[in-house]
């Protein structure tokens, strides 16, 4: 069973099966965007998450989103993403889906 | 479960002085050699080297391949392990990292790990000028390739995101066909998991008790079993952990004898670590932004520290790593937290050989594969280290040695029955 398949909210699941196979498929940038929705989708669900991962210099960046090119940012107070550039790396692509995975299993306990 | 050591080689600065006498650092190394050669005498499995730059009192070892040379020529049988190689092309250029590892693996017989990261903290990614938000994309680049350059001829060349080379034949080749084993220093969880989809060794830095062993274990094996996209050209299935170590006739010599070691080493990681260091001063200015190159005492801050700060709880309150409530239960949620404060305060490596063999009997049971000390540490003293190596190594290391050969080894070859890739792994 892949990691994915233990998150209970169809929604983050479905945005995280997209991103493993676009993975495999050979699509991490693609991969990096479903995570990134994944993890909005988590942020409405607990929004204290917003706050807990805003990139700030006194945060320790191992506890947070990974910031491998896509922020998270405030765009009218609300959450949103930014991305640094196009391409990324298949482990930039892991690590984002690995985090939102752990932050959804987590999150439902 | 294996056993190495484990060097940043650590220099406190004196408590009395500004700074270092003029022989300090070539004591360090010839101390470190007698400590590495009597470990490889008695059988200890591993000695491995981080590389670190800029690091002052925290890691003197920013040439390990140096060390690395050195120890092939007068150890018999230890394996030479850099824990890690920094594979962004702006810090080692992955071809010249082939060149080294496979000079190493020739000269050493073939006893090469080659531990590859990162990088971590400011204070080294900005001496190189290496983006931090870059790093990760820049290791796996560094690291594939480099993998590469080993196992063909020639190599055809590369244009990438972050070095480009024409066509070459990398040479000398290593004997370890097709490369030498593989790692990756996993601080992070997420890591351990890349480490398994990659088909590498993970080398887990956080201090991690035997039941979170055991978990990370377990998915670590599932993942490579079933989501292993291999980075190299043979896999290297393992995990290892790192412990506090001090062995002695008594559990209160030993306490005594480990002193600050374990605190210190806690207390500078935490200095230098990430962009702010999670150490303050009164005004709760961050210190690394106060640090002075070449000048900074960082040991005599750490030693005018009261005792209950020395273990970093008080500063993992004020950089709002742990909570009150996590201070009282003396035991942080926060990952990062609850490394820095098992680094200052683990103790199940730290007693009589009695002591230690019942608290790592744990680990063994959650199927680790190799355990690594880090025994040279603070200001400890050269002596009480050489001692608790023997001790640990004649009393203890032979019959974990063997379980390893009757019962972990089997249960390994059952987890990996059926996976598709070479393996080259010395576990």
């Amino acid at each position: 069973m892949a990691r994915y398949e233990q998150v209970k909210d169809e929604g983050v699941r479905a945005l995280l099966e997209q991103a493993t196979n676009e993975m495999r498929g050979g699509a991490p940038a693609v991969a990096v965007h479903a995570c990134c929705d994944a993890f909005l989708l988590l942020i409405e669900q607990y929004p204290d998450l917003f706050e807990e991962n805003l990139p700030a210099d006194e945060k320790i960046h191992h506890q947070q989103f990974p910031r491998f090119g896509a922020r998270l940012v405030s765009v009218a107070d609300q959450p949103g993403f930014e991305f640094d550039r196009e391409r990324f790396s298949m482990g930039e692509a892991i690590t984002y889906l690995d985090f939102t995975t752990d932050t959804a299993l987590k999150r439902q306990g | 479960m294996k056993f190495g050591l484990f060097y940043e080689l650590q220099l406190p600065r004196p408590l009395d002085g500004e700074t270092w006498d003029p022989d300090a650092e070539r004591r360090l190394i010839e101390e470190m050699f007698e400590q590495v050669e009597l470990a490889d005498r008695l059988g200890y499995h591993y000695v491995f080297f981080v590389e670190h730059h800029f690091l002052e009192e925290y890691a003197h070892s920013t040439a390990p391949e140096i060390m690395l040379a050195g120890l092939a020529r007068t150890t018999k049988q230890i394996r030479l392990g850099h824990g890690v190689v920094q594979m962004p092309p702006l810090v080692n250029h992955p071809a010249r990292v082939a060149e080294r590892i496979s000079s190493l693996d020739l000269i050493s017989g073939g006893r090469v790990e080659f531990g590859t990261g990162e990088g971590a903290s400011d204070a080294e990614l900005g001496g190189y000028n290496v983006d931090r938000t870059l790093k990760k994309s820049m290791w796996e680049e560094g690291t594939r390739e480099c993998l590469r350059m080993m196992s063909e001829t020639p190599y055809p060349g590369y244009d990438g995101d972050h070095f480009s080379m024409p066509e070459r034949n990398v040479i000398p080749k290593p004997i370890q066909k097709p490369h030498p084993p593989v790692w990756v220093a996993a601080s992070r969880r997420e890591t351990t998991l890349l480490a398994a989809r990659f088909g590498i060794g993970s080398m887990g830095f956080g201090f991690e008790t035997p039941e979170e062993t055991a978990v990370r274990v377990d998915e670590y094996y599932r993942l490579i079993r079933e989501e292993c996209f291999p980075i190299g050209k043979a896999i290297n299935p393992g995990l290892f952990v790192l412990n506090q170590f001090m062995a002695a006739e008594t559990d209160e010599e030993a306490v005594r004898r480990s002193a600050d070691g374990p605190g210190f080493f806690s207390y500078s990681l935490g200095y230098y670590s990430t962009t702010r260091g999670t150490q303050k001063d009164a005004a709760g200015v961050p210190l690394i932004s106060q640090h002075h190159a070449g000048v900074t005492n960082i040991h005599r801050q750490f030693a005018a520290l009261p005792q209950e700060e020395k273990d970093g709880r008080t500063q993992l309150k004020e950089a709002k790593l742990m909570t009150a409530e996590e201070i009282a239960a003396a035991e942080p949620e926060n990952e990062m937290a609850k490394a820095l404060f098992r680094a200052a305060r683990s103790g199940s490596a730290i007693g009589t050989t009695d002591t230690i063999r019942e608290n790592i009997k744990r680990y063994e049971d959650a199927h680790t594969d190799i355990m690594v000390f880090n025994a040279q540490c603070g200001a400890r003293k050269h002596e009480h280290i050489m001692e608790a190596i023997q001790r640990f190594g004649e009393d203890v290391l032979p019959e974990f040695s063997e379980r390893h050969e009757t019962v972990h080894r089997p249960w390994r070859e059952q987890q990996l029955a059926g996976v598709p890739f070479e393996i080259n792994s010395s576990i």
